[in-house]
């Protein structure tokens, strides 16, 4: 899931204070699942806001909205009779949810209240950990389900490196070696060989290097 | 047919101490009809009086009040305070009971437990039992059941000044003692014991001195609800103790006048508890010392508590008997002189506060009972019972609990008590055909849709809410809420009167939400609840706002400020209650089979009593036959024949057309809920698989005979065990008769790092065997190497005649442990002796080892995996409550009997599988499975699937459905809502306390903000 942390408030105060109405909108899903943006989020901003601007003596209108998927059109369609009353919109979901309301309302400022951070899966409950880059070429069908993209801090395609040391990372010893993971993994799979292997240098251009990146399925297109 | 007069379907439970309450309590769940009655004004017995209780530390008030309202609460007991039997006649199934109830001069229908009598006339005499001085109008504690006052008329000396302080006109100056007739079927004796007064011995102070108090004294003075409100301080002087000592076994264990010879079995426990919740509060502050005999805590994990008193609470423990206190007139302080094993010279210690230990003694009015009642008491005045038969007395019919039977602690009273219910149950036919509880109450009315017309009640509840504030005031505010139809002021509103009142208000003004401000919803919701229903209103659209506790007593000096408050609280109750909607308790049928899980003498017991009140039960037996432990031993420590009884019991079971006996099973898999239960078993040589369906299940998997490879156990084949000695006097006693010199060692393989537990039966078996022995040969010379001998209750009357026949008691400390040799000429034995202080060489012909039980580590491990029950450190299944539900699980449905509990003896077994029996009954009893209307419900179109829930929740209830989205069975739903506090998507609502109740709370709250 992409997962995301809330913005400090400071921040996203400054980016409301000068709107009366807001339409704060959360989104169902990643953002949900990784409890920085969901309905209970939504919730907990709003009276978060209203307390705040109460005390300053502002009454500010905050209407609550959480809309199945932000990055879907369709979806933030379901804005469209609410938009009339509002100032500002103050987007919970991801940069991508963010970038569809904008797109769709054009003349209506709209805030990130939370950061995007990565592509990740949940190691146990409340905690998240990176996982995938995107880097539209996978190997983690040679590196035993260990990508070393994403969890090797060099992204080092033929690892470790010396800064490994009893399978952590020299940036920080609570960061796994991804090449120690990669070499453990193969060993239990029987394929200690492999680690000889000497993989070729990685042609960039499918990640961001090749610029913003689209897909496009000619059989779904229309 | 049921040809029984209507009567005799009728309990009489005589004592309301917790053995009572528990019986009478589960008589009624098992819907028997009870009379409870009780010499007192108020239930709760000596429990009441306690500060904390053993092992836990929990203060007990805490948990024995919400007992006591239930018995309070329950339609089916008839609650007879102050009074008495006067006489007993007729025969099991059919006996007419005479009762003589005293004048209470307060009617209990009005009295409100207001408080205004008490605090009018709170001096006028003093009510004393040790250092409680309390009002001539007096409820004993906060909690008391029933909730009213009583007056002691003889100190009454006008009459018409308390009738004029009482609102609700609830004295009754000319009430008489009444006598009436009762049919019941069975009657079960609870009428406990009193602690021995130690002011007739001379030698100790009590009553001389004034730092001298009992143990029960010293729980008054420590009990935030006692005299000094919890101060530890000296009666002197009313200073703190730097030092305090126990005196154990004053009054018992004695053969001088005013001793009685038998063990009280509990104040080992309470000095220790004492001693610990001293230190717990003041640390190195206060020392504290036991002078005892022998450390008796022989109960389930009580010698870890003594462990952990010693190690890490420093109490000192002083093995000695003093013989006397001696004050310094000029401090207060009292001076003790003792000697110890080690030591050939008198030490003498000064302390500041010296407390003894005193135990049980049944009174006289309690052996006149007895006499009326036509029943058995032993040489020691407590009610006599056979063997195999603990709970049932010399009459049938007539059973006994608790103290009256012999000196225990509470958890046994407990098992005892469910155990004396459930033969005092067995004793009624029931019908089971008999048409299912009536609903007294009109069907609810569908307020859906309906706009809320709320109705708002405000009692003054006397000085305690209309003291401080003006209620009338209050309800003029009340009017201009949004939604409210009606309000009044309804004075004591729990009154019948006013109760009746609102009832035809609710209904003349078509009230369909209703807000109670009055008192605590802890003791008064029901009662509310119930009213709405029988305005055919669904009992969740009330909301009790407790303006007595949480208003007016807090903020008693601030009038101003509490009405406001009060005015709040209401404004919030009302437009909570606004959201509020009907809720429905979801129930559903009762599998009324029972699965015994252990074919030993408990789960025998069990199977009987149930099969008995014509319930199926399936007995699985691992071992190709019935019996368990109990087959290998021959004889009681009383000498009762246990083979005999075993072979009867064996087949009774065995013959029982309600009794699917299945040897050679094990338990392979189980699903379900509480009340509906699935295990799958294997059966057989073949190991068959086979399906029970079943509502509860009785956990009786016994404990393994210990045989740790220790003293040449195993190597040499005169070292034997008890077990083995006890088998050897019955088949072979030529031999045993041959031996001259035997030597028992005790607390092999127990009390030690490995096994830290008593194994609690182990002294009374080595004495049974010695006593044997000695029969067989008179002159055979008997040594029991000891580290305390713990025969508790009257088994101290078999240790005193073993001593009287000479056999040898010998301690040993466990860093100086007796060893075994074994040589040409026999077996040689050599062992420390304290007192002679030096090495002893015993040569002997036997060695007997006491190596007790251990917990059948493997099965119960097993079955606890299977069927997700908690276990103890030493392997023992662990109880739901170690104090007050010990044959209960923590899983409802599940019961647990004889020693998979703990060690204990046979009669201690039967015991536990007759109460397990009946907790039971108390589920089965029930043709439906309430399961209650506060459960989490998921929106599934909020849902996000994200499994915060799933792995939130504590029960593992939630799941992801195949539609995409979680699912809570309310079946399975405790309530505690976790997960919808942590539900990211706000899809969950916990019912009850749905978000937008709470909103709506706080929107009335902060009505003036918004």
């Amino acid at each position: 899931m992409i997962t995301a942390v809330r913005k400090p408030m400071e921040e996203i105060i400054a980016c409301v204070s000068p709107y009366d109405r807001i339409l704060l909108v959360g989104c169902n899903e990643c953002v949900s699942v990784c409890s920085a943006g969901g309905r209970k989020e939504v919730a907990l901003l709003s009276s978060a806001l209203q307390m705040h601007f109460l005390k300053q003596g502002k009454t500010i209108e905050i209407r609550e909205m959480t809309l199945e998927r932000q990055c879907d059109p369709e979806y933030v369609e379901e804005l469209v009779n609410y938009m009339d009353g509002a100032d500002a919109v103050l987007s919970m979901a991801c940069g991508c949810g963010v970038q569809t309301i904008a797109a769709r309302f054009r003349e209506k400022p709209v805030f990130p209240a939370v950061n995007t951070t990565f592509m990740g899966a949940s190691e146990r409950q409340g905690v998240w950990s990176e996982r995938c880059q995107g880097c539209g070429d996978c190997v983690l069908g040679i590196t035993g389900g260990i990508c070393p993209i994403a969890r090797c801090s060099k992204r080092l395609l033929n690892g470790p490196c010396g800064g490994s040391t009893k399978g952590k990372c020299e940036i920080d010893a609570n960061v796994d070696c991804a090449w120690q993971l990669i070499w453990d993994r193969l060993k239990a799979l029987g394929l200690e060989k492999r680690i000889e292997d000497v993989i070729e240098a990685k042609d960039w251009r499918t990640s961001r290097d090749g610029g913003p990146r689209k897909i496009v399925r000619e059989d779904l297109a229309s | 047919m049921n040809t029984r007069k209507a009567g005799s379907q009728t309990v009489l439970v005589i004592g309301g101490g917790v053995g009572g309450i528990r019986a009478a309590l589960d008589l009624a769940e098992s819907r028997h009809s009870v009379v409870l009655i009780d010499k007192s004004y108020a239930i709760g017995g000596l429990m009441t009086r306690l500060d904390r209780t053993f092992p836990t530390n929990n203060c007990d008030l805490c948990t024995v009040s919400p007992h006591l309202s239930e018995s309070g609460r329950q339609l089916r007991i008839d609650l007879k305070p102050m009074t008495v039997v006067e006489q007993v006649e007729g025969v099991a199934g059919d006996f007419n009971v005479t009762v003589k109830t005293m004048p209470r001069y307060i009617d209990l229908d009005k009295c409100t437990a207001c408080g205004e009598c008490a605090e009018k006339f709170p001096d006028w005499v003093r009510f004393t039992p040790g250092l409680d001085p309390r009002a001539p109008t007096c409820m004993r504690y906060p909690q008391a059941t029933p909730h009213a006052f009583s007056v002691d008329a003889n100190k009454v000396t006008d009459f018409d000044a308390l009738e004029g302080v009482c609102k609700v006109g609830a004295i009754v100056p000319d009430d008489r003692e009444k006598t009436e007739t009762l049919h019941v079927a069975a009657i079960v004796l609870a009428t406990g014991a009193e602690l021995f007064d130690p002011a007739v011995l001379d030698n100790f102070g009590a009553g001389k001195y004034p730092n001298v108090v009992t143990g029960l004294e010293y729980e008054r003075i420590m009990s935030a609800s006692g005299p000094t409100l919890g101060q530890l301080v000296r009666p002197s002087d009313g200073k703190r103790p730097a030092r305090v000592g126990w005196i154990q076994c004053v009054g018992s264990r004695g053969i001088n006048r005013a001793d009685v010879p038998y063990c009280s079995s509990v104040c080992c426990m309470y000095a220790l508890k004492e001693a610990v919740v001293t230190k717990e509060r003041f640390a190195e502050e206060i020392e504290t010392c036991i002078f005892y005999m022998d450390m008796r805590t022989f109960g389930k994990d009580y010698e870890r508590y003594l462990t952990r008193a010693v190690d890490e609470y420093g109490v000192r423990i002083v093995r000695c008997r003093p013989h006397s206190v001696v004050e310094e007139p000029e401090t207060g302080n009292l001076s003790i002189t003792f000697a110890t094993d080690d030591d050939a010279r008198h030490k003498t210690e000064v302390f500041d506060m010296v407390v003894l230990s005193t135990g049980f003694r049944i009174p006289e009015s309690s052996v006149a009972l007895a006499n009326r009642l036509g029943i058995d008491l032993n040489e020691h005045g407590f009610a006599q019972t056979s063997g195999f038969a603990p709970v049932a007395t010399s009459r049938p019919g007539i059973f006994v609990c608790g103290v009256s039977e012999s000196p225990k602690d509470i958890p046994e009273t407990m098992i005892q008590a469910s155990a004396a219910a459930a033969m005092a149950g067995a004793q009624i036919y029931l019908d089971e055909n008999e048409i299912e509880e009536e609903e007294f109450f009109p069907p609810e009315q569908d307020v859906s849709g309906m706009p809320p017309r709320v109705g708002v009640f405000v009692c003054d509840c006397g000085s305690n809410i209309g003291g401080v504030i003006t209620v009338s005031r209050l309800v003029e505010k009340v009017r201009s809420f949004p939604c409210v139809a009606y309000t009044e002021a309804v004075g004591y509103g729990c009154s019948k009167e006013s109760m009746n009142r609102m009832e035809a208000l609710i209904l003349e003004h078509g009230l369909n939400r209703v807000v109670i401000g009055g008192c605590s919803p802890r003791t008064h919701e029901t009662k509310f609840q119930d009213m709405l229903r029988r305005c055919g209103l669904n009992k969740y659209l009330v909301e009790i706002v407790n303006i007595r506790d949480q208003d007016t007593w807090v903020h008693m000096d601030r009038p101003e400020d509490a009405t406001h408050k009060a005015m709040k609280m209401l404004e919030m109750g009302v437009y909570g209650v606004c959201r509020a909607h009907p809720l429905v308790e979801h129930s559903l049928p009762m599998n009324k089979n029972v699965l015994v899980v252990g074919g030993g003498v408990a789960g025998m017991n069990a199977a009987l009593l149930l099969a008995g009140q014509g319930l199926r039960v399936y007995l699985v037996e691992r071992e190709s036959r019935l019996g368990g432990i109990a087959r290998n031993v021959r004889a009681t420590l009383e000498g009762d024949d246990v083979g005999r009884y075993m072979s009867d019991l064996t087949a009774k079971v065995q013959a029982h057309q309600k009794i699917q006996v299945l040897l050679q099973s094990i338990i392979v898999d189980h699903k379900g809920m509480p009340g509906r239960f699935t295990t799958g078993i294997q059966t057989g040589p073949r190991m068959h698989y086979m399906q029970i369906e079943h509502g509860v299940t009785i956990l009786a998997t016994g404990a393994l005979a210990h045989r740790p490879g220790q003293y040449l156990l195993g190597e040499d084949d005169r070292v034997l065990t008890q077990l083995d000695m006890d088998a050897k006097i019955e088949d072979d006693p030529e031999s045993v008769r041959g031996m001259d010199q035997v030597i028992m060692i005790q607390c092999v393989g127990s009390r030690e790092p490995r096994n830290p537990n008593c194994s609690r039966i182990c002294c009374q078996s080595a004495i049974k065997n010695a006593l044997r022995m000695k029969a067989l040969n008179p002159e055979m010379q008997i040594y029991i190497l000891n580290r305390d001998i713990r025969t508790y209750g009257f088994q101290e009357d078999y240790y005193r005649e073993a001593r009287k026949q000479g056999v040898q008691f010998i301690r040993y400390e466990p860093d100086r442990r007796p060893d075994v040799r074994a040589t040409e000429n026999g077996l040689v034995v050599d062992a420390y002796d304290d007192i002679l202080g030096c090495r002893l060489e015993i040569s002997a012909d036997a060695v007997v080892l006491s190596t007790g039980l251990i917990a059948d580590d493997e099965t119960t491990e097993e079955l606890s995996v299977l069927f997700h029950l908690p276990r103890s450190d030493d392997g023992y299944f662990l109880e739901d409550h170690v104090k007050l539900r010990p044959t209960d699980m923590s899983v409802r449905g599940f019961f647990l009997a004889g020693t998979a509990h703990a060690p204990k003896t046979i009669r201690e077994s039967i015991t536990q599988g007759q109460s397990a029996a009946g907790r039971a009954l108390t589920m089965l009893a029930k043709q439906w499975i309430n399961l209650g209307a506060a459960v989490a419900k998921v929106d599934g179109a909020k849902c996000s699937a994200c499994l915060i829930c799933v792995r939130a929740c504590p029960y593992n209830v939630p799941f992801i459905n195949a539609e995409g989205y979680s699912e809570i069975d309310p079946a399975k739903c405790h309530g505690c809502g976790i997960c919808a506090a942590d539900c990211p998507a706000r899809a969950i609502q916990l019912m009850q306390y749905e978000d937008d109740q709470i909103l709506a709370k706080l929107d009335g709250l902060f009505e003036r903000m918004n």
